[in-house]
C-alpha cells in the first residue's frame, strides 16, 4: 500500500499520526510525510532562517527513522492560504505519492489556520489529483484515496469526535522516538508558548483515546475521522491498519 | 439566592460520581455547599465473583466510605441494575428527589451515555429539575420547590458523541482526595471492570481523563462538564467551583 500524510506543520504529523504510519511502515508499505509550512515561527532564540533550517532537519530525521519519504512544501508558517498555488503544491504531492489512503489534520475544526487550512487543502487536492486536465509535473493518478483526519491539538475539535481508533501500542515507542526528532519543539518551546510539554500532551491523548476504547491490551490509540463527503470510497476503514 | 448552594449529583451507581466529579463536589464541600450523592442502583451486577446480595451489601459500604472521603450526604434509590426505566414510578420518585434535596445545582450523567442506567438517569433527572418546582403532580409526595435548579452533565465514559465539554472545574489541589475517594470502590477494581472491559487500571483511566482536561483548560487536573442548553436553565454567573454569585 502507498500511505500518504499531510502536516501543517513539522511534527504535526508525528503528534497524531506517526503511530498509524510506523504501522504501515512496519509491514513494508511505502510511507510518505508532506510537511506544508517550515515552522519558522517556532524558536524564541533562532532567526527565522535559523529555525526552518533545523526544523527540515529534523523533519528528515524523523521520516527516517520508519523509512518514510519526506515532501517539504516549505510554506511560510502561519500565512499558508489557499490559493492557487497552494492547490496545485498540494495537488502535486498527492500525485507524487500516488496514495491508497491520505490521512491530514480535521479542515476548518482546529486551534489554529495553518491546521485548518492544510486539512482543506488535503481534502481538495484529493479530488483534483484525479482530475487529467489539472495539469502538473506529476501524471494524473487513476484512483480516488479516501481521506482520514486525525484529531484536533488538544483532543479538542469544534466539529468532530473520532469515530476509527487504530491502536499503536506496538508503535509507540517509534511515534515517540520520531517525536523527540523534533527537539527544537518539545521542551522550552512548547512550555514558553503554552505552558505544557508537548510530549506530555501527546501521551496523554494517545493513552485518552485508548481509554476510550475499553479494549484488553490497548493501551495507546491514535483517533481519525472518515471525511465523508462525496467520494467517501466504500470500505475505507478497511484500509486502516 | 443564599451564599450557601445546595448541590444534587445524581448517578446510575455507586462510584460513577467518584469517577466523573468527585474533584467538583470536593470543592463545592470546601467553598462551604451542601452536597448529596443520590445513586440510583445497588451494583448487584457488579461482580464476576459475589453472588448479587453479597456485591450490593459490599457496594453499600464502599459508596458509604467514598461519600465520607467526599463530605457529601448519600442517598440511595435503591434500583437493581439495569432497571432505571423511563416510566411514571420513576419519573415521580426523582422529582420527589429533587424535591426532598432543593438543590441549586444538579449534576447528572449526559443523557446519552454508553449504558442505559446512565442514559436513563441523565433524562430522568433532567426532567424532574423542571418539574420539581411544579404543582399539581398527584403522585408526588414532597411539596413543590420555589426554583428551577441548573443542570450540567458530567462526562461520558469514553468519548461523547454528542459535543465536547463546555464547563472546567479546576481538581489539581482536589485530585488526590478524589482518587481517595474513588478507591473505596475496591470491588470494582480487577474484578467486575477488568474482566468486563479489559481495563487493568481505573485509577489510570480517570487520571487520563482528567489530564486530558487538565491540558485543555490549563491546568493540571481537571472535570469537565456541558450545560444543558434548554430552556430556563442558564445563569449570568458561575455556579461550578469557584462559585460566583452575581452577574456584575
Amino acid at each position: 500500500m502507498r500511505v500518504l500524510a499531510f502536516g501543517a506543520h513539522p511534527d504535526d504529523i508525528e503528534f497524531r499520526m506517526a503511530g498509524t504510519l510506523a504501522k504501515y511502515a512496519a509491514r513494508g508499505d511505502e510511507v510518505f510525510m508532506c510537511v506544508a509550512t517550515n515552522g519558522e515561527i517556532g524558536s524564541y532564540g533562532m532567526s527565522r532562517a535559523e529555525i526552518a533550517a533545523m526544523r527540515h532537519k529534523e523533519a528528515q530525521a524523523s521520516a527516517d527513522v520508519i523509512g518514510a519519504h519526506l515532501i517539504w512544501l516549505g510554506y511560510e508558517d502561519e500565512m499558508i492560504f489557499d490559493n492557487r498555488e497552494t492547490r496545485i503544491a498540494f495537488v502535486e504531492a498527492v500525485r507524487n505519492a500516488r496514495p491508497d489512503i491520505i490521512f491530514a489534520p480535521p479542515k476548518f475544526s482546529d486551534y489554529n489556520q495553518d491546521h485548518d487550512i492544510c486539512g482543506y487543502l488535503a481534502f481538495e487536492a484529493r479530488v483534483l489529483a484525479t482530475v487529467k486536465l489539472i495539469e502538473t509535473e506529476h501524471p494524473v493518478i487513476d484512483h480516488l484515496p479516501p481521506l482520514f483526519f486525525c484529531t484536533a491539538h488538544g483532543g479538542l475539535s469544534s466539529k468532530t469526535n473520532p469515530q476509527y481508533f487504530v491502536d499503536i501500542t506496538e508503535t509507540f515507542d517509534t511515534k515517540m522516538k520520531m517525536f523527540k526528532c523534533h527537539a527544537s519543539q518539545d521542551g522550552p518551546w512548547s512550555k514558553a508558548a503554552f505552558g505544557v510539554l508537548y510530549s506530555d500532551m501527546l501521551v496523554n491523548e494517545n493513552k485518552f483515546y485508548a481509554s476510550a476504547c475499553g479494549t484488553a491490551g490497548v493501551e495507546y490509540v491514535e483517533a481519525y475521522t472518515l471525511c465523508t463527503d462525496w467520494p467517501a470510497i466504500a470500505g475505507a476503514h478497511k484500509l486502516l491498519p | 439566592m443564599s451564599k450557601q448552594l445546595t448541590v444534587l449529583c445524581a448517578s446510575a451507581h455507586p462510584d460513577d460520581i467518584e469517577l466523573q466529579c468527585a474533584g467538583t463536589l470536593i470543592r463545592y464541600v470546601n467553598e462551604g455547599h451542601k452536597v448529596f450523592m443520590a445513586v440510583a442502583c445497588t451494583g448487584n451486577v457488579g461482580s464476576k465473583q459475589h453472588t448479587g446480595p453479597e456485591i450490593e451489601a459490599i457496594r453499600a459500604e464502599e459508596a458509604k466510605r467514598g461519600a465520607e472521603v467526599i463530605g457529601a450526604e448519600l442517598i440511595h434509590m435503591d434500583y437493581k441494575d439495569a432497571d432505571i426505566w423511563l416510566d411514571h414510578a420513576h419519573w415521580t420518585h426523582y422529582v420527589d428527589l429533587v424535591r426532598q434535596t432543593n438543590p441549586d445545582v444538579i449534576l447528572t450523567h449526559d443523557r446519552d451515555d454508553y449504558v442505559h442506567d446512565h442514559s436513563n438517569v441523565g433524562e430522568l433527572v433532567y426532567r424532574a429539575a423542571i418539574w420539581a418546582s411544579t404543582a399539581n403532580i398527584p403522585e408526588c409526595k414532597l411539596p413543590p420547590i420555589d426554583h428551577i435548579p441548573t443542570v450540567f452533565y458530567f462526562e461520558t465514559v469514553g468519548t461523547n458523541r454528542v459535543a465536547p465539554p463546555d464547563h472546567y472545574v479546576d481538581i489539581s489541589e482536589e485530585f488526590d482526595q478524589k482518587l481517595h475517594a474513588f478507591s473505596q470502590h475496591v470491588s470494582q477494581h480487577g474484578d467486575f471492570l477488568e474482566k468486563q472491559y479489559g481495563v487493568k487500571d481505573w485509577n489510570d483511566y480517570m487520571s487520563t481523563v482528567n489530564k486530558l482536561r487538565g491540558f485543555q483548560c490549563g491546568c493540571k487536573y481537571a472535570e469537565a462538564f456541558r450545560v444543558v442548553q434548554t430552556w430556563p436553565n442558564h445563569r449570568a454567573y458561575r455556579l461550578l467551583p469557584p462559585v460566583q454569585f452575581g452577574s456584575r
